[in-house]
């Protein structure tokens, strides 16, 4: 992961600090645990969110995922990178959340295809100019939500959380081709979802 | 002319994420083709929609349901990585609430100064009364010796040095009785100054003692019945910022 890339809470410390914590933590010293914790919890919940779309949910997951580093740490190498751990744990907490709970809609690319409202291609900035940033927010989040659980997680870890193909590849435990892939069809995805989002509130607005 | 195909590489091409090689040739081909013009305008709209939530602030209060859940899930589960010392969860507890920190302070410095101010005119009923306070000035002749309460006693002692000592302090060094005793009107003017004049991290300081403090006596209650005597239980030493003020907190199970 290269400093352009780490998350921000990730880049104010020294990895030999957080080493240190882990050390610490594993020896028994909770002050070290819960700095590990006021360190990285941005990044988990800001990551669990993403991938959950509800807060409720995400504050869930991301309280797993700090029981599952306070479960493993007698385990952890702490000359590994905490943070790629964290993400990856992430990705399975709020894996295994979303299996839990009842599945959301999955629109067919075809839908979202601009076909889908011929008449209404105004430019891309016309179109931000007429749709405002609280709709075109909720037009974000609701794309995420229509993407299967892999696209976007690859989307929240590399689009979002900025992290390299190659870091989101070993975080998921697959290949670069495959994240490369996998983002480049989430991103036609949400492009599609979004113009069409954007065309329907257009063509209510000139009723 | 269909340029479908052209449409994936440009979704990589956006976030840079086409090879330098395929990047030249598609360059080439959005030089003659306004399609794909703007098709690439319109993915850099919806991306740097995406993009922007990364900039979006995360409420502090959603963090700290985060951490109450964590730290109660901690405590219930055994884990061989975890201290099961008092003070250790004390300390991870008070560490856990630094963000509020600041408002504890202010609340902790109020109940202080009530504290101060009623035990200066209710010191003779402290003995009676559940979880008292004291607050006196000059701890005697070392840091092993500070005032004595009841149940919660709290000793500021001013410090300019080992070697030299203000007339004023010197006037105030006579205090090394153990036991309730009753805080001068003079005396906690200049505890409540002490207290007052400390910055906000020695403020946070006093307010982490008192959790530690509360936290011992809470269990300590739960764990034994109260002795008939006062029994010390614990003691906190405070360095300030200043090197003049130390601020001892001492905690006693009240058998009364």
């Amino acid at each position: 992961m290269t400093p352009a890339d780490a998350a921000p809470e990730a880049q104010g410390r020294a990895a030999s600090e957080v080493a240190a914590w882990i050390r610490r933590a594993r020896a028994g010293d909770e002050q070290a645990f819960g700095l590990l914790v006021e360190q990285h919890e941005r990044m988990v919940l800001r990551t669990a969110l993403r991938l959950l779309g509800r807060l409720d949910q995400a504050q869930d997951a991301a309280q797993d995922v700090f029981l599952r580093l306070h479960k493993y740490l007698g385990r952890f190498d702490e000359s590994r990178e905490l943070g790629p751990w964290l993400y990856r744990v992430v990705v399975n907490a709020c894996h295994d959340l979303a299996r839990r709970r009842p599945p959301g809609r999955e629109v067919p690319f075809d839908e979202l295809r601009e076909a889908e409202h011929p008449g209404l291609r105004l430019g891309p900035e016309g179109i931000e100019d007429a749709v405002s940033q609280a709709e075109q927010r909720r037009l974000v989040d609701e794309a995420l939500s229509t993407l299967p659980a892999k696209e976007r997680a690859v989307i929240v870890l590399r689009d979002i959380e900025g992290l390299a193909t190659a870091e989101v590849a070993r975080i998921l435990g697959t290949s670069e081709g495959t994240v490369r892939s996998q983002a480049c069809t989430a991103r036609l995805k949400i492009k599609a979802f979004i113009e069409a989002g954007r065309a329907s509130l257009a063509e209510r607005r000139t009723r | 002319m269909s340029c479908e195909r052209y449409e994936r590489e440009l979704a990589l091409h956006v976030e840079g994420d086409l090879p330098p090689r395929d990047a030249s040739r598609l360059a080439r081909h959005l030089e003659g083709c306004p399609h794909c013009r703007g098709f690439l305008s319109a993915l850099e709209v919806s991306q740097r929609g995406v993009k922007a939530l990364a900039a979006e602030p995360l409420d502090d209060s959603a963090l700290v349901a985060v951490r109450a859940g964590l730290l109660a899930a901690v405590r219930e589960r055994p884990a061989p990585a975890r201290t099961t010392s008092v003070w250790g969860r004390a300390l991870a507890a008070a560490r856990w609430h630094r963000p509020l920190g600041a408002a504890v302070a202010v609340v902790v410095a109020a109940l202080a100064l009530g504290l101060f101010l009623w035990t200066g005119q209710e010191g003779r009923r402290r003995a009676h009364v559940e979880a008292p306070a004291t607050v006196a000035q000059g701890a005697g002749d070392g840091r092993g010796t500070p005032a004595l309460a009841a149940d919660v006693s709290t000793s500021v002692r001013h410090e300019p040095g080992s070697t030299q000592r203000a007339p004023a302090d010197e006037r105030t060094r006579h205090s090394t009785a153990r036991g309730p005793r009753r805080v001068s009107g003079d005396r906690a003017v200049e505890a409540e100054q002490a207290i007052t004049a400390l910055s906000p991290e020695d403020a946070d300081q006093l307010a982490r003692a008192i959790v530690v403090l509360s936290t011992i006596r809470r269990l300590s209650d739960a764990e034994k019945p109260p002795p008939a005597e006062p029994t010390l239980a614990g003691q906190v030493v405070l360095a300030t910022s200043d090197p003049n003020v130390v601020i001892y907190w001492q905690l006693a199970s009240n058998g009364g």
